[in-house]
């Protein structure tokens, strides 16, 4: 587990295969939440430092805020098997700006198998997005089955790719076994609040030290979807109580918000 | 039991050692993004190997001493930094110190009292000498693990960089080593700071610094 000091902030980590809106979802989560608590964020770009720069030209908090790692052409690598330098960034980020509330460690954009180290980061989101096609989130993987919380991102662009957001938010909540599954548009004002509601819940139990670092895991539960029983007729409710006692105060709201395309 | 300091040697030199090297080229990337001809790597390992491979050895077997004497390791680090003036090699060493010792704190955790007078980064072949000092492991093996360590971590760069036959790396790896066992003796018995090795490789280096200075690139230096 990451080591306790006086300074230690939350450490959040968002993962998820290339181009699925990682950056994106933290300038959104920074925005949304930089003037009510002291961020953080450190990416893992692969070629360029072309992520941490968004960021900073997003303007959603300080550049010196924003600081880059190598990861030797390995991002799998720089979040789970050796996660050194991620550390030494987010002992360094915290001490310049102690004290930090929230520190986000952005990934490399790798591929489904790649999650989190639960040394480096204390939560974790996994991104998908729906122009990677509905089919995605049934295909499973550590990162979509266990994740803390998966996003499917992008829900505005779902009429434009022919993708069923509830269908996508139902299959990825059966590959989740019922883990909370979030549709999210930055351009849907409602989906940001929840996802800003589940980052405070989770520093909440954080601070409480409620909160156990969760690790996906390198193998996953595997799902096979069955066309034949199509589950068309998937209900989603608000009030549906998750079997992961770590969140239980976490809203786990499961929406689809295919009826507000804007 | 205590592990052998022949497996901590292993460990050590060991790629997968989660200490952050991964994130390193040893100055490979730094040549071939200046033009360098990947052709030319053999000669550039061999290079390195005898200039800033050197300076690590003898650096690491001096931090050995001081660690087994229990004195202080200041002018070690300093007569090691006169010996890499480059400012980008000194902080790419000093980002594997740090990843070391932080490593060190969970296995070998009177590691950092031997270091204590240093700054929290330590170079790299301060940390390699600590620890050898407090695993047993000996000034000869010391040297070559130093020179191993970075060559096998310029090897592995290379493979992400240009494609090539991960077998010629292997090759490429053994005769760089092989080329300083001809000095190993010499360095792994220097017992005083101006005995230090004092070649440099100022191409390198200049490269180092401009690579520290662009946005496109996979490793630290």
């Amino acid at each position: 587990m990451p080591e306790n000091t006086p300074t230690r902030a939350l450490r959040l980590g968002v993962a998820g295969p290339v181009g699925t809106g990682k950056s994106s979802l933290i300038a959104t989560v920074c925005r949304s939440l930089a003037d009510e608590l002291r961020l953080g964020v450190i990416t893992n770009d692969i070629y360029t430092d072309e992520d941490a720069r968004f960021l900073r030209s997003a303007g959603v908090l300080e550049p010196e805020r924003i600081r880059a790692v190598e990861t030797g052409a390995c991002p799998h690598t720089a979040i789970r098997d050796d996660i050194t330098t991620n550390l030494l960034a987010a002992e360094d980020l915290e001490r310049d700006f102690a004290p930090l509330d929230v520190v986000l460690i952005e990934s490399g954009g790798d591929n489904l198998t790649a999650t989190f180290s639960p040394a480096l980061v204390d939560a974790q989101i996994f991104v998908l997005d729906v122009a990677g096609g509905g089919d995605v989130a049934r295909k499973g993987g550590p990162g979509i089955g266990r994740a803390d919380l998966l996003v499917v991102n992008k829900t505005d662009l779902a009429p434009y790719v022919g993708v069923d957001v509830p269908q996508m938010v139902a299959d990825a909540s059966v590959a989740r076994q019922g883990r909370a599954v979030l549709a999210l548009s930055r351009s849907d004002a409602a989906s940001v609040a929840e996802l800003r509601a589940w980052v405070l819940s989770v520093l909440e139990s954080h601070r409480r030290g409620t909160h156990v670092p969760q690790d996906p895991g390198p193998m996953a539960p595997h799902f096979h979807a069955d066309e034949e029983q199509p589950e068309g007729g998937f209900v989603h409710t608000h009030d549906e109580k998750i079997g992961d006692e770590h969140h239980a105060s976490a809203p786990h709201h499961v929406h689809s918000h295919s009826d507000s395309r804007k | 039991m205590q592990p052998s300091p022949h497996t901590i040697s292993l460990l050590l030199a060991d790629a997968r050692l989660p200490s952050g090297g991964h994130a390193q080229s040893s100055g490979v990337e730094p040549a071939l993004l200046a033009g360098m001809p990947v052709a030319d790597v053999p000669a550039f390992l061999r290079a390195r190997a005898r200039t800033t491979g050197m300076v690590d050895a003898g650096t690491a077997v001096l931090a050995r001493h001081a660690a087994l004497d229990c004195i202080t390791m200041a002018p070690i680090e300093r007569a090691w930094a006169a010996r890499t003036p480059s400012r980008a090699i000194r902080e790419a060493s000093k980002d594997l110190g740090r990843g070391l010792l932080r490593l060190s704190g969970r296995i070998w955790p009177e590691v950092r009292s031997s270091l204590d007078d240093l700054h929290e980064s330590p170079p790299r072949p301060l940390v390699l000498g600590a620890i050898a000092a407090h695993a047993g492991i000996d000034a000869e093996s010391l040297v070559r693990l130093t020179v191993y360590d970075d060559m096998a971590c310029a090897v592995a760069a290379l493979l992400k960089l240009e494609p090539g036959d991960p077998a010629h790396g292997v090759a490429m790896v053994l005769e760089a080593c092989s080329s300083i066992e001809p000095q190993v003796a010499a360095v792994s018995s220097i017992t005083s700071a101006h005995q230090i090795p004092a070649a440099s490789a100022p191409q390198s280096e200049a490269w180092s610094e401009a690579h520290a200075l662009t946005t496109r690139r996979l490793f630290r230096a």
